[in-house]
Protein backbone atom coordinates (compact mmCIF):
# COMPACT_ATOMS: atom_id res chain seq x y z
CA UNK A 1 0.00 0.00 0.00
CA UNK A 2 1.05 3.38 -1.18
CA UNK A 3 1.51 6.16 1.53
CA UNK A 4 -0.12 9.81 1.55
CA UNK A 5 3.17 11.12 0.56
CA UNK A 6 4.20 8.96 -2.68
CA UNK A 7 0.12 9.28 -3.16
CA UNK A 8 0.50 12.88 -3.69
CA UNK A 9 3.30 12.67 -5.93
CA UNK A 10 1.91 10.23 -8.34
CA UNK A 11 -0.90 12.82 -8.43
CA UNK A 12 1.33 15.25 -9.16
CA UNK A 13 3.12 14.05 -11.40
CA UNK A 14 0.50 11.87 -14.21
CA UNK A 15 -3.13 13.05 -12.41
CA UNK A 16 -3.79 15.73 -15.25
CA UNK A 17 -2.27 13.61 -18.82
CA UNK A 18 -4.31 10.40 -17.03
CA UNK A 19 -7.11 12.80 -16.70
CA UNK A 20 -7.40 13.90 -20.57
CA UNK A 21 -6.61 10.17 -21.37
CA UNK A 22 -9.72 8.85 -18.83
CA UNK A 23 -11.52 11.74 -20.86
CA UNK A 24 -11.13 11.02 -23.92
CA UNK A 25 -12.25 8.08 -24.12
CA UNK A 26 -14.81 8.24 -21.50
CA UNK A 27 -16.24 11.70 -22.88
CA UNK A 28 -17.32 12.95 -19.66
CA UNK A 29 -15.87 15.29 -17.17
CA UNK A 30 -17.65 13.65 -14.27
CA UNK A 31 -17.01 10.36 -15.10
CA UNK A 32 -13.74 10.95 -15.83
CA UNK A 33 -13.07 11.81 -12.86
CA UNK A 34 -14.53 9.27 -11.25
CA UNK A 35 -12.51 7.34 -13.25
CA UNK A 36 -9.82 8.86 -12.07
CA UNK A 37 -10.44 8.81 -8.59
CA UNK A 38 -10.54 5.00 -8.67
CA UNK A 39 -7.38 4.62 -10.12
CA UNK A 40 -5.52 6.50 -7.96
CA UNK A 41 -7.79 4.40 -5.21
CA UNK A 42 -6.09 1.30 -6.91
CA UNK A 43 -2.94 2.27 -7.28
CA UNK A 44 -2.60 2.91 -3.43
CA UNK A 45 -4.30 -0.30 -2.64
CA UNK A 46 -2.05 -2.07 -5.27
CA UNK A 47 1.30 -0.10 -4.78
CA UNK A 48 3.70 1.03 -8.02
CA UNK A 49 6.10 -2.11 -8.74
CA UNK A 50 9.42 -0.93 -10.48
CA UNK A 51 8.30 -0.92 -14.04
CA UNK A 52 10.92 0.81 -16.71
CA UNK A 53 8.02 3.85 -16.84
CA UNK A 54 5.69 4.42 -14.41
CA UNK A 55 3.59 6.59 -16.64
CA UNK A 56 2.99 3.75 -19.19
CA UNK A 57 2.33 1.40 -16.43
CA UNK A 58 0.27 3.78 -14.84
CA UNK A 59 -1.42 4.69 -17.99
CA UNK A 60 -2.00 1.36 -19.10
CA UNK A 61 -3.88 0.65 -15.53
CA UNK A 62 -6.11 3.83 -16.59
CA UNK A 63 -6.77 1.92 -19.96
CA UNK A 64 -8.21 -1.04 -18.49
CA UNK A 65 -10.45 1.14 -16.41
CA UNK A 66 -11.54 3.01 -19.18
CA UNK A 67 -12.60 -0.67 -20.93
CA UNK A 68 -14.15 -1.85 -18.56
CA UNK A 69 -16.30 1.05 -17.94
CA UNK A 70 -17.67 1.54 -21.45
CA UNK A 71 -18.08 -2.43 -21.57
CA UNK A 72 -20.54 -2.03 -18.68
CA UNK A 73 -21.90 1.71 -19.35
CA UNK A 74 -21.93 2.18 -22.67
CA UNK A 75 -20.34 1.99 -26.15
CA UNK A 76 -17.95 4.84 -27.34
CA UNK A 77 -19.97 5.18 -29.86
CA UNK A 78 -22.33 6.89 -26.99
CA UNK A 79 -19.61 8.10 -25.76
CA UNK A 80 -18.74 10.20 -28.92
CA UNK A 81 -21.85 12.00 -28.64
CA UNK A 82 -21.89 12.71 -25.12
CA UNK A 83 -18.35 14.67 -26.17
CA UNK A 84 -20.72 16.91 -28.60
CA UNK A 85 -22.70 18.09 -25.04
CA UNK A 86 -19.78 18.50 -22.80
CA UNK A 87 -16.81 20.23 -24.95
CA UNK A 88 -13.95 20.60 -22.47
CA UNK A 89 -10.74 22.32 -23.20
CA UNK A 90 -8.01 20.24 -23.59
CA UNK A 91 -4.93 22.89 -23.62
CA UNK A 92 -3.97 25.42 -21.08
CA UNK A 93 -5.22 28.98 -22.55
CA UNK A 94 -2.76 31.23 -24.47
CA UNK A 95 -2.31 34.97 -24.32
CA UNK A 96 -1.24 34.79 -28.25
CA UNK A 97 -4.57 34.93 -30.24
CA UNK A 98 -2.82 33.14 -33.10
CA UNK A 99 -1.87 30.47 -30.38
CA UNK A 100 -4.67 30.31 -28.92
CA UNK A 101 -6.78 30.04 -32.07
CA UNK A 102 -4.49 27.26 -33.15
CA UNK A 103 -4.93 25.20 -30.09
CA UNK A 104 -8.82 25.61 -30.39
CA UNK A 105 -8.78 23.84 -33.57
CA UNK A 106 -5.97 21.42 -32.73
CA UNK A 107 -9.15 20.51 -29.82
CA UNK A 108 -11.92 20.60 -32.82
CA UNK A 109 -9.14 18.66 -35.07
CA UNK A 110 -8.71 15.72 -32.26
CA UNK A 111 -12.56 15.41 -31.79
CA UNK A 112 -12.64 14.46 -35.47
CA UNK A 113 -10.40 11.88 -35.19
CA UNK A 114 -11.40 7.86 -34.66
CA UNK A 115 -11.41 7.29 -31.12
CA UNK A 116 -8.17 5.08 -31.71
CA UNK A 117 -6.07 7.41 -33.59
CA UNK A 118 -7.39 10.31 -31.07
CA UNK A 119 -5.89 8.10 -27.93
CA UNK A 120 -2.54 7.17 -29.73
CA UNK A 121 -1.94 10.58 -31.19
CA UNK A 122 -2.38 11.54 -27.55
CA UNK A 123 -0.12 9.13 -25.85
CA UNK A 124 2.52 9.76 -28.66
CA UNK A 125 2.39 13.99 -28.93
CA UNK A 126 1.37 14.77 -24.81
CA UNK A 127 2.23 11.65 -23.08
CA UNK A 128 5.39 11.05 -24.78
CA UNK A 129 5.27 7.87 -24.70
CA UNK A 130 7.34 5.35 -26.98
CA UNK A 131 4.86 3.26 -29.83
CA UNK A 132 6.62 0.28 -27.70
CA UNK A 133 4.78 2.09 -24.49
CA UNK A 134 1.51 2.93 -26.25
CA UNK A 135 1.41 -0.83 -27.76
CA UNK A 136 1.76 -2.29 -23.83
CA UNK A 137 -0.86 0.29 -22.50
CA UNK A 138 -3.56 -0.57 -25.54
CA UNK A 139 -2.58 -3.90 -25.87
CA UNK A 140 -2.56 -3.94 -29.61
CA UNK A 141 0.68 -4.67 -31.42
CA UNK A 142 3.53 -1.98 -31.88
CA UNK A 143 2.52 -1.66 -36.03
CA UNK A 144 -0.74 -1.31 -35.31
CA UNK A 145 0.58 1.54 -32.37
CA UNK A 146 2.93 2.78 -35.85
CA UNK A 147 0.19 3.41 -38.26
CA UNK A 148 -2.70 4.43 -35.74
CA UNK A 149 -0.31 7.83 -34.75
CA UNK A 150 0.77 7.84 -38.71
CA UNK A 151 -3.19 8.11 -39.71
CA UNK A 152 -4.01 10.54 -37.18
CA UNK A 153 -0.92 13.00 -38.13
CA UNK A 154 -1.87 12.33 -41.41
CA UNK A 155 -5.78 13.87 -40.50
CA UNK A 156 -4.43 16.33 -38.03
CA UNK A 157 -2.19 18.02 -41.01
CA UNK A 158 -5.12 18.06 -43.44
CA UNK A 159 -7.48 19.73 -40.77
CA UNK A 160 -4.79 21.91 -39.30
CA UNK A 161 -2.64 22.59 -42.69
CA UNK A 162 -4.28 26.37 -43.72
CA UNK A 163 -4.00 27.78 -40.05
CA UNK A 164 -0.66 26.31 -39.77
CA UNK A 165 0.55 27.53 -42.82
CA UNK A 166 -0.83 31.20 -42.23
CA UNK A 167 0.53 31.15 -38.81
CA UNK A 168 4.03 29.70 -39.36
CA UNK A 169 6.45 32.42 -38.03
CA UNK B 1 12.16 12.42 -35.52
CA UNK B 2 9.43 14.92 -34.98
CA UNK B 3 8.52 17.41 -38.31
CA UNK B 4 7.24 20.75 -37.71
CA UNK B 5 3.66 20.20 -36.68
CA UNK B 6 4.67 17.35 -34.52
CA UNK B 7 6.51 19.80 -32.51
CA UNK B 8 4.23 22.19 -32.51
CA UNK B 9 1.23 19.83 -31.62
CA UNK B 10 3.60 18.48 -28.89
CA UNK B 11 4.58 21.98 -27.83
CA UNK B 12 0.82 22.11 -26.60
CA UNK B 13 0.37 22.87 -22.72
CA UNK B 14 -2.37 20.38 -21.04
CA UNK B 15 -4.66 22.27 -19.41
CA UNK B 16 -3.80 21.14 -15.31
CA UNK B 17 -6.51 19.88 -13.35
CA UNK B 18 -8.96 22.65 -11.06
CA UNK B 19 -6.85 22.76 -7.68
CA UNK B 20 -9.75 21.87 -5.66
CA UNK B 21 -9.58 18.58 -6.89
CA UNK B 22 -6.20 17.57 -5.60
CA UNK B 23 -7.69 18.03 -1.92
CA UNK B 24 -10.74 16.22 -2.81
CA UNK B 25 -9.34 13.07 -4.29
CA UNK B 26 -6.53 12.77 -1.62
CA UNK B 27 -9.23 13.28 0.51
CA UNK B 28 -11.21 10.46 -0.24
CA UNK B 29 -8.20 7.51 0.01
CA UNK B 30 -8.19 6.22 2.98
CA UNK B 31 -5.05 6.72 4.86
CA UNK B 32 -3.88 10.24 3.70
CA UNK B 33 -6.97 12.01 5.92
CA UNK B 34 -5.29 13.55 9.05
CA UNK B 35 -5.94 11.23 11.44
CA UNK B 36 -8.24 11.41 14.29
CA UNK B 37 -6.78 13.06 17.43
CA UNK B 38 -5.92 10.20 19.99
CA UNK B 39 -3.95 12.34 22.30
CA UNK B 40 -5.79 14.83 24.97
CA UNK B 41 -6.04 18.23 24.73
CA UNK B 42 -4.03 20.66 25.02
CA UNK B 43 -5.23 22.11 28.06
CA UNK B 44 -5.67 18.61 30.09
CA UNK B 45 -2.18 17.54 29.09
CA UNK B 46 -0.70 20.72 30.15
CA UNK B 47 -2.91 20.52 33.63
CA UNK B 48 -1.23 17.03 34.18
CA UNK B 49 1.70 18.19 33.72
CA UNK B 50 1.40 20.86 36.38
CA UNK B 51 -0.43 18.83 38.90
CA UNK B 52 2.34 15.78 38.48
CA UNK B 53 5.08 18.96 38.84
CA UNK B 54 3.05 20.05 42.27
CA UNK B 55 3.25 16.40 43.39
CA UNK B 56 7.03 15.71 43.17
CA UNK B 57 7.79 19.41 44.04
CA UNK B 58 6.13 18.39 47.71
CA UNK B 59 8.12 15.38 47.75
CA UNK B 60 10.77 16.51 47.73
CA UNK B 61 10.32 19.87 50.00
CA UNK B 62 8.49 18.21 52.75
CA UNK B 63 10.85 17.26 55.78
CA UNK B 64 10.86 13.59 55.93
CA UNK B 65 8.47 12.87 59.50
CA UNK B 66 9.98 10.11 62.33
CA UNK B 67 8.84 6.56 61.25
CA UNK B 68 5.89 5.78 63.96
CA UNK B 69 5.36 2.89 61.82
CA UNK B 70 8.47 0.89 62.46
CA UNK B 71 7.73 0.26 66.83
CA UNK B 72 3.98 -0.39 65.69
CA UNK B 73 5.06 -2.80 63.01
CA UNK B 74 7.37 -5.07 65.19
CA UNK B 75 4.97 -4.48 68.31
CA UNK B 76 2.07 -6.08 66.33
CA UNK B 77 4.31 -8.77 64.54
CA UNK B 78 5.01 -9.59 68.69
CA UNK B 79 1.56 -9.58 69.20
CA UNK B 80 0.42 -12.15 66.35
CA UNK B 81 3.36 -14.65 67.94
CA UNK B 82 1.86 -14.23 71.37
CA UNK B 83 -1.90 -15.29 69.77
CA UNK B 84 -0.19 -17.67 68.05
CA UNK B 85 0.99 -19.17 70.59
CA UNK B 86 -2.20 -19.10 72.89
CA UNK B 87 -3.98 -20.69 70.16
CA UNK B 88 -1.43 -23.52 69.99
CA UNK B 89 -1.94 -24.04 73.57
CA UNK B 90 -5.63 -24.15 73.68
CA UNK B 91 -5.74 -26.67 70.60
CA UNK B 92 -3.10 -28.68 72.70
CA UNK B 93 -5.76 -28.44 75.74
CA UNK B 94 -8.26 -30.37 73.75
Amino acid sequence: MLTARQIERLYDAHAAGLFHYIHGIVRCEAQAKDLLQELFLKLQHQGLPVVESEKAWITRMAHHLCLDWLRHHGSRQRAEERSAAEPRPMFQEQQDPDSAEFARRVGRALDDLPPEQRSVAYLKLWQGLTFDEIAAVQGIPLNTAASRYRYALEKLRSLLRPLYDEIQP
Amino acid sequence: MKDDLESRLSSLKLQPLPLDWREEMLARLPGTMPQPRCTPPRWLAVGWGLAWAAVIVLHFTTPAASDPAAPAASLNAEAMRQRAEFMQSLLALK
